[in-house]
């Protein structure tokens, strides 16, 4: 019986590492671009506004532009950014809103917000606006500057590298009063 | 291929254990297993883990050497299907495997032993391709075919039993030469079971 076994753990770990061995050679699927100025911030009086809008025919410096949907079949990308707010001991600590209202697009709110743009009915931009509306305080928002396309495994994942307008080193500090 | 390591690390602990706890009163070297100069297995391994059949064929040379030729083809469908949409670069179709191998225990129903092998492999792999439908750029993924041919080394443990069935496990890796486009490096892992006659 101890011999069978020992036969049978022979067998089960070797098709374990044939598993394993089938998946090195790795491929993943993915365009990368850039594309400046396609996330945009600013905040007046008590809102933070932030949008990011591109077309579908993305120009990145190429002859042609990307066509986004072709490549991703994707209808939503995202980026993510962070808030922190002053406390009052003066550090910095991370904040999540909790009035935020997205006028085009959608937004999934975590430890940070991951803000999504939608294609538009007409097929030829991809459209994020949200306003987000605060307390009075001291607040520093921090934005990755990665936009990528969602639900791409079928295709190519495509991802935009881009900058922010109206953020220094993708970070904005202002004041609520 | 790390795992291929510590495979190979613990396949070794087990081959030293059933050496030393398996000796039979055929284990001498007037068995008549070594008048039997012919072997015929299949890889029950690559059909159960990857939907491959893999036919092997070995001669023995004398008590220390054999020479051998192993050929495996065929992909499960549903591997087949969903290559465009897995995360693996490579899909390998066919292999056929010339190999030596050199016996480093004396036994006759349980041994271990190196091997030195080539491996023509074929198959196809996968890579971007941008086209242009006259407004626009866009990229697919797309499939292509490759050859090449692969130089490694293995090594193995068999176990006799009623003198001619037999149990063998293969543990090594190759190396791809030409092909750029190939799996940089190719496994050599079976459990065959085969009948010496």
């Amino acid at each position: 019986m101890k011999k069978y076994i020992h036969y049978l753990t022979i067998a089960i770990i070797s098709i374990l590492f044939t598993g394993c061995t089938e998946n090195d050679d790795e491929f993943f699927a993915t365009e990368s671009v850039t594309a400046t100025n396609k996330i945009e911030v600013s905040a007046s009086g008590n809102v933070l506004n932030v949008t990011c809008n591109f077309d579908r025919l993305l120009n990145h410096g190429s002859d042609f532009p990307l066509d986004l949907f072709l490549t991703s079949t994707s209808r939503k990308f995202f980026f993510n950014y962070s808030m922190q707010k002053r406390n009052t001991s003066g550090n910095w600590e991370n904040y999540i809103p909790d009035n935020i209202t997205a006028s085009e697009g959608d937004n999934l709110l975590g430890s940070y917000i991951s803000g999504i743009q939608e294609l538009d009915a007409l097929d030829t931009t991809y459209e994020y606006d949200t306003d987000i509306t605060l307390n009075p305080g001291q607040y520093r928002v921090v934005i990755e500057p990665r936009i990528v396309s969602i639900g791409s495994q079928d295709a190519v994942t495509v991802i935009i590298n881009t900058t922010t307008v109206g953020a220094v080193n993708n970070t904005l500090e202002f004041t609520v009063n | 291929m790390k795992r291929i390591s510590c495979l190979l690390g613990l396949f070794l602990s087990i081959s030293t254990f059933a050496q030393s706890n398996e000796s039979t009163v055929t284990d001498t070297i007037t068995s008549p297993i070594f008048s039997k100069k012919n072997e015929i297995k299949v890889d029950v391994l690559n059909l159960i883990g990857n939907g491959r059949l893999g036919i092997s064929y070995e001669r023995f040379l004398n008590k220390d050497f054999s020479v051998g030729i192993s050929g495996l083809t065929f992909n499960k469908s549903s591997k087949k299907d969903g290559f465009l949409k897995d995360d693996t670069r490579t899909m390998i179709e066919y292999q056929v495997i010339p190999y030596v191998r050199y016996a480093m225990s004396k036994s006759a129903t349980n041994l271990y032993y190196l091997e030195a092998f080539s491996n023509i492999n074929g198959g196809q792999y996968k890579e971007l391709k941008t086209l242009n439908n006259g407004v626009a750029d866009y990229v697919i993924v797309t499939k292509k075919e490759y050859n090449d041919i692969a130089l490694g080394a293995a090594i193995g443990y068999k176990l006799y039993f009623k003198e001619s069935f037999v149990i063998d496990l293969t543990v090594g890796i190759g190396k791809n030469l030409f092909n750029s486009d190939s799996p940089s490096t190719v496994s050599r892992l079976g459990l065959n079971l085969g009948y010496r006659f």
